[in-house]
């Protein structure tokens, strides 16, 4: 788990984030909208920042996409952070309603942000282990070999 | 807990806040501005001195508003301590008796070896740890099972318990500035000289009479001259040892004797030459410029400019020799190719993986698109599911788009292993360059005048005799310290 997916349009609150992310060693992500998913990997996201003033996305889509119940495997959740600016609007009122880890005011100082980050990526417990480049080739390994299996299943049922 | 300090610049104000228990640092120009070099000073003398994100730093210069993260914590790799066995000879002790006693009838540069001789093991295990900005380090994990095969050069083998480095024939052992041990067989030959053209056997070379004028010698290995070397290019990967000197009286361009190891000679005159590790010289140097990593012993030196890494250790020192002492003034002439070649792996291998994961995206892709496409075949009859079409085009994009990805994942693990060969030589190269001992200058006779010391920060003209004095380097602070000899 190594990304970090924002999903957001201020290019200053995607600049500060990313800044600090890669230099916590993880790897930014951007999405501007839910279609393109399909340039991320469930299981690679550590976080994900959602802005939920803008129209672009609607964060229960998000909620849903990531952490329905179909998804989320051996209790594991991705941490959902809301981004906000205008605490008052009906938007924010109606994204608080709905299940999120954390929440983020905008504009933010980058300290406020890594607090963020300490806690929702349980900073103190991680290994490092996963940022070398030997563990990151084994794991493209490893996902070879489950996509093998899967392959093998897959055919098992065009053979049947 | 969230540490900050605030750094007052020549026009401005630096704000430096560290997270993480100090893994991570982040700047903020809080007001006036600051060119980058103030910047790089400032953190720098304020002890922070790794991961520096230089970007960072540039953005700061052009007037960036707010927090930003200026260093962070990298991973690195210890490699070791590799014990060299063929070189048991060399350590402390025997080198401060040979100082002590002024004799050099031990010395051996030679090195023979004999068939499955243990040349090399290692005697601290290598291990990864965290390099905090401030330069502490945190172990993250052993690295025992590390293959020491990359130590291993042509002839020579590792052991079946992946422990230790042997021979293979009999012959004549060396290794490089980069840590790889090498052994290649004898060859004797009566002379060399110009009519022989360039000489590049692939052996150690003993030469029973004189390597004359105008001679080119490039071997992997040794070269044994047991009369004098003269004005001759000679490129030696081990090491060089001329009973009898190296002289260029000539004084032709293209001498020069470049030695990876260590060179031992009577005397050095009108000669550049390099070498890797040692220079023993039993009467004197003259008029040379004579380059060592680590150390030199030379009872005499005259008119010469000297440029030594660690230890110079001489009775008289005359005739305005320029010595500059110190790390940063001997560098390999290799060290800048070898550097580039390393950066453009680490370039291969990032693109490497970018490119495993747009596969990997890929494969995930058209995974996705057969299970939506198998929910919708649900309802129907297993034959009807088997006979579908698009399903057996989507087992068969998938097959190919596992293999490519297999293929890059190859690709990867061959650029990985070049770059961690490489990354281990330049470890090794700075470990063996940027020792803890204090460069130092030790002159047991005199010190004439108008010779002159450099140092990074110091420059010592010598106006009046000095007799009996240590000249040593303050590394931290660039500036020489002199003291009589005890």
């Amino acid at each position: 788990m190594r990304h970090i997916l924002i999903i957001d349009r201020d290019s200053t609150t995607l600049n500060d984030i990313s800044r600090l992310v890669t230099a916590l060693n993880f790897e930014p992500v951007v999405l501007f909208n839910l279609n393109s998913q399909n340039n991320v990997i469930r299981d690679e996201v550590a976080v994900i920042f959602v802005d939920i003033e803008t129209k672009m996305v609607n964060p229960k889509d998000v909620i849903n996409y990531f952490n329905s119940p179909a998804k989320v495997k051996n209790n594991h959740r991705i941490p959902i952070v809301f981004m906000y600016s205008n605490s008052d609007s009906k938007l924010v009122k109606e994204g608080r309603a709905l299940p999120h880890d954390d929440e983020l005011k905008k504009p933010f100082t980058l300290e406020k942000l890594f607090a963020i980050l300490e806690k929702q990526l349980d900073l103190e417990s991680i290994e490092y282990e996963q940022f070398t480049n030997e563990y990151r080739l084994k794991e493209m390994k490893e996902y070879a070999k489950t996509m093998e299996d899967w392959l093998e299943k897959f055919g098992s049922i065009l053979e049947n | 807990m969230v540490k900050k300090k605030r750094l007052l610049l020549t026009n401005g104000l630096l704000e430096v806040t560290e997270l993480w228990d100090g893994r991570v640092v982040m700047g903020e120009i809080r007001y006036g501005s600051a060119k980058k070099s103030e910047l790089k000073t400032s953190i720098h003398n304020n002890g922070y001195r790794y991961g520096i994100l230089e970007s960072s730093l540039d953005m700061l210069e052009a007037g960036h508003k707010g927090q930003i993260p200026i260093a962070k914590a990298e991973l690195d790799e210890d490699p070791g301590r590799p014990w060299f066995h063929f070189e048991d000879a060399l350590n402390d002790s025997n080198f401060n008796s040979w100082i002590e006693h002024g004799n050099f009838d031990s010395i051996d540069f030679t090195y023979p070896v004999k068939k499955d001789e243990r040349l090399m093991s290692l005697s601290q295990r290598p291990y990864r740890f965290l390099r905090f900005p401030n330069g502490e380090q945190e172990f993250i994990s052993d690295l025992a099972d590390r293959d020491i095969s990359i130590y291993s050069g042509e002839n020579t083998y590792v052991n079946d318990q992946g422990s230790a480095v042997h021979a293979l024939i009999d012959g004549h052992a060396h290794r490089s500035i980069y840590g790889t041990v090498a052994v290649y067989p004898l060859r004797k030959v009566k002379n060399i000289g110009k009519m022989h053209g360039r000489v590049e056997f692939e052996n150690t070379l003993e030469v029973e009479q004189d390597v004359r004028s105008g001679s080119r010698i490039s071997i992997p290995s040794n070269l044994i001259v047991h009369g004098v070397i003269r004005s001759s290019h000679i490129y030696v990967a081990g090491n060089v040892t001329a009973e009898f000197g190296l002289e260029n009286m000539q004084k032709l361009d293209h001498s020069r004797v470049y030695a990876g190891q260590s060179i031992f000679a009577n005397s050095i005159k009108h000669y550049p030459v390099w070498a890797g590790m040692f220079i023993m010289v039993r009467q004197s140097i003259e008029h040379s410029m004579v380059q060592a990593i680590n150390s030199i012993v030379a009872p005499v030196i005259n008119s010469s400019e000297i440029r030594v890494g660690t230890k110079l250790f001489c009775r008289n020192i005359d005739k305005r020799t320029q010595i500059y002492l110190g790390p940063d003034y001997v560098v390999d002439p290799n060290l800048k190719n070898i550097k580039n070649y390393h950066r453009q792996h680490e370039k291969k291998l990032f693109d490497a993986f970018m490119r495993l994961d747009e596969k990997q995206l890929e494969v995930e892709f058209t995974k996705k698109k057969a299970l939506s496409h198998l929910a919708k075949l649900n309802k129907l009859s297993k034959s009807s599911i088997s006979s579908d079409v698009l399903l057996s085009r989507f087992f068969v994009n998938i097959e190919e788009d596992l293999q490519k990805f297999r293929l890059e994942i190859e690709k990867c693990q061959d650029t990985l292993l070049v770059y961690q060969e490489e990354l281990r030589q330049l470890n090794f190269y700075h470990s063996h360059t940027r020792t803890d001992k204090k460069p130092e200058i030790v002159v047991v006779g005199k010190l004439s005048p108008g010779c002159t010391i450099y140092a990074p920060h110091q420059t010592l003209r010598v106006r009046e005799v000095m007799e009996h004095v240590s000249i040593s380097l303050n590394q931290s602070s660039g500036t020489l310290e002199v003291k009589p000899l005890s």
